[in-house]
Order: structure tokens, then sequence, then C-alpha cells
């Protein structure tokens, strides 16, 4: 019966984790933790808890007493590799996710987030290869399927058409990762509204995820109607501010001799939209937000 | 396990080899508009730098300035090229071997990006945190400005004096 009671708590609590819910969590937790106190399979739900909330000190010390049980706890291990990568040690992390894929080879998410520190480090070339290799034991993966479409949006190989998205939106439509990965895609290439929409979905999803919260308020300051002026610099990034540059530059030259007024009216006239264009969206954003 | 499975699970990060986030395409842009050739080019090595790829680059980097100083040698030291300069200055004024140096700092920036653009675009994906521009944005500026007219005075001496 103790056991029946501690399996259903754990189950309950892995079901509200992985829905994100980790202020439910850690009430059903501490109940569950004073019941059965050497539980270590609540323990190192306790460190997930504390990881998915940023209590990243309670989560370290949570773990390292789940390994001093049981030193080869995959799932311990594993949330080592994210404390780690998360505290930005990637040659550490690099060093863990390897002896995890050592020990198992054909698991598709580990060749997923080992990929993830990669594209950290700068190397895109073999996050691909990794993702492929995942890809290669379990096709559907979603990590993988994710990871190489975050390539494909570094590479800028078609972007939101790139197959490996496509996949996620057929395979994955509403989780987490395929969502954030289309606001990318929309945010790339340029619709706005669209990435805010999406980015509302997964506020809702996940509401304490800052991440999310900022990008809502991001995407939602970037749709109002008082950045239109700012649209083609958003829609065609670096090329468009250098052609604006280089025109008014032009322009401001050319009508110098002949019509100074002109000129000085467009050199004025780009001097307050470039203020603009510092200023208004970063005060738009913190608005936003409140 | 293939051996091409085990390659793929060989660490690839050494203790001195983890890349940092570059500098951000808009400073670089803003380095060589302000700053001319040299300080988009002192802006890029720093970049180099940061991503641990200073071999990689060095080629090019290295052909683009050759490139750029046969141009104004061009311009200095032969007839066409005096030609080409005077016609420059008739259309945009005394200022047009200025306005030229900025050009070519804006080229070398696209070349800069067309090099650090996956780079660039895994700093953004990923949200690392960039390094603060200002301090190594007005060092190369003021570098590049330095080079720029030992560069000048080299080349052009002989119309200056």
């Amino acid at each position: 019966m103790t056991g029946d009671a501690a399996e259903s708590a754990i189950a309950e609590i892995a079901e509200l984790l992985d829905r994100r819910r980790t202020a439910q969590a850690k009430v059903r937790l501490a109940a569950a933790q004073k019941q059965f106190p050497d539980n270590i399979d609540l323990l190192l739900q306790s460190a997930t808890a504390d990881y998915y909330n940023g209590d990243t000190d309670n989560a370290w010390d949570s773990v390292q007493q789940v390994l001093v049980h049981d030193p080869d706890n995959e799932t311990a291990l594993y949330l080592v590799f994210e404390l780690t990568f998360d505290k930005g040690d990637l040659a550490e992390a690099e060093r863990l996710i390897i002896s995890l894929l050592h020990a198992d080879p054909s698991y598709a998410p580990y060749y997923a987030r080992y990929g993830s520190v990669m594209i950290q480090s700068m190397n895109v070339g073999k996050a691909r290869a990794l993702a492929e290799e995942g890809r290669g034991y379990d096709p559907e993966d979603p990590g993988c399927l994710a990871l190489q479409t975050l390539c494909d949006f570094i590479e800028n190989r078609q972007g939101a058409s790139s197959h490996a998205m496509q996949q996620l939106l057929v395979r994955q439509p509403e989780s987490v990762q395929t969502l954030a990965l289309l606001m990318n895609a929309l945010h790339d290439r340029g619709d706005f509204g669209g990435a805010y929409r999406i980015a509302q979905e997964l506020v809702r999803a996940q509401p304490d995820n800052e991440d999310f919260v900022d990008a809502a308020a991001e995407f939602k300051a970037v749709s109002h109607w008082s950045m239109l002026p700012l649209w083609p610099m958003r829609k065609w990034g670096h090329a468009a501010s250098i052609a604006l540059w280089l025109t008014v530059i032009v322009l401001v030259h050319l009508l110098k001799g002949a019509n100074p007024v002109a000129a000085g009216a467009i050199a004025v006239s780009f001097f307050i939209y470039v203020v603009y264009s510092w200023a208004w969206p970063p005060f738009l954003r913190r608005q936003m937000l409140k | 396990m293939s051996e091409n499975d085990n390659n793929l699970l060989k660490p690839s990060i050494g203790k001195m080899e983890i890349a940092r986030a570059p500098y951000s395409v808009t400073t670089c842009f803003m380095v060589g508009f302000l700053g001319g050739f040299f300080a988009a080019l002192a802006i890029l090595l720093a970049n180099s730098a940061r991503l641990n790829r200073l071999n990689r680059d060095a080629l090019v980097l290295g052909a683009a300035t050759f490139v750029y100083l046969a141009v104004f040698a061009f311009l200095a030291w032969t007839e066409q090229g005096g030609s080409l300069l005077a016609a420059v200055k008739e259309m945009t004024g005394e200022r047009g071997l200025r306005y030229m140096i900025q050009v070519f700092g804006v080229i070398l920036c696209g070349v800069g990006y067309l090099l650090h653009y996956k780079e660039q675009r895994s700093t953004d994906y990923m949200g690392l945190d960039r390094p603060s521009p200002w301090v190594m944005g007005i060092v190369c500026v003021v570098i590049g400005g330095i080079v720029q007219i030992a560069v000048v005075l080299a080349l052009f001496k002989n119309i200056i004096s």
C-alpha cells in the first residue's frame, strides 16, 4: 500500500512537472516527501522542480544527494548535465552528455541535447550531424527534429519551409518546442502578428517561462501601429538599414548644393527617424511588459 | 557503434576553445561606416578571435586588405588612378577619398557577415549575451583611423608634398 501510494504520488508529480506546473508539483512534493522522506525518485523530482523554477542551488543539492545513493542514476546524471549546461560550462556539459550517450547510444534525445551544446559553442556542422545521427535511431524524435530545424534556420536553409520544420508541425504541432521554433520562423519571415499569436500560446502553456513572456511583449510591441515606420528594417534587417543610410547620405550630398533647405530637411528627418528607431522600441516593450 | 559514431562522440570543446558571442552585425557596420576599412578590419579580427577562427579567416581578411591597398596604390601611383580619383572628387567634393574609405569599410563588413553569419545567427537564436560594443568600437575606430592616416600619407606623399 505504501509502495502504491508512493508510486501514485510520483506519477502525479511527474505529470505536473511535464506540464511545468511547478508550483503545484512543489506542493504535492512537500506532502509526499513528508510521507516518504527516503524516496530517491521524489528527491529527484524535487531537484527537477527546483531546476524548472530556476532554483539551481537547491537543484544541485538534491541531485547530489540522489547520486550519493545511486551514482549511476541516469535521470540524475542527465539533470546534472542540464544544470552544467545552464551554468555555461560547455566543456563539462559535453563530457557529461557523451558519457550518457556511451551508456545509451540509441537514445535519440541525448543526441538532440548534445547538438544544443554544439550550437551554443558555434559548431553548427556537428550539431546537424548529431541531429541526423539521433534521427537514425528515432526518425520522429522531436528534439532531433527541432535541432535540425534550428540548424536550418541558422544556415538559412529555406527558413520556415525547412523539411524538419514541416515534420515537427505534423508530428508535434502543439509541443512547446515546435511552437517556439514556429514563432522564430514567423519572426524571420517578418510576420510579427503571427509570431505574437504563437508567443501568446507559449505563455499560456508555460506562464512562468520568462523567455516566452519577453518574446510575447517583444512581438506585441513590434506589431504595434506606432512601429509601422520600422517595418522595412524588421523585414529586411541589416540590408535595409545599410540601404537607407547610403540613400540618405547620397541624397543629402546631391541636394546640399542645389537645394540646401531640402538637404537639411532630409538630414533632420533621418536623424529623428534614427532616434525614434533606437528609443521607441525598448520603451514600448517595457510598457508591454508592465 | 560505427566509426563515424565514435568520431561524433569525441569531445569538440577543449578548455581554451569555447567560442564566445561575437560583436553584433550592427556594431561591425557602425565601426566600418564611421572608421573605414581598417576599423572594420579590426572589429572583424576581434570577432574572429572571439569565435576561435582567426586561422580560418586570416586568408580572406588578408586578401581583402591586399585588394584594398592595391586599389589605393592604383589611385595614388598611376595616371589612370589619379584621373579616377579626380573624377570622384568632382562628383563628391574634397571628401571623396574619405567616402571611398568608408564605402570599403562597409564592404568589408559585408564580407565579415558572410564569414560569420552562422555564428551571428546562432548567437541570436540561442539568446547568448553579446559583449558591450562601446569600448571595442571606439578602440577600433581610433586604431583604424591612425592606420588609415599612415597608409594615406605613405601612398599619397608625392601628391601631398
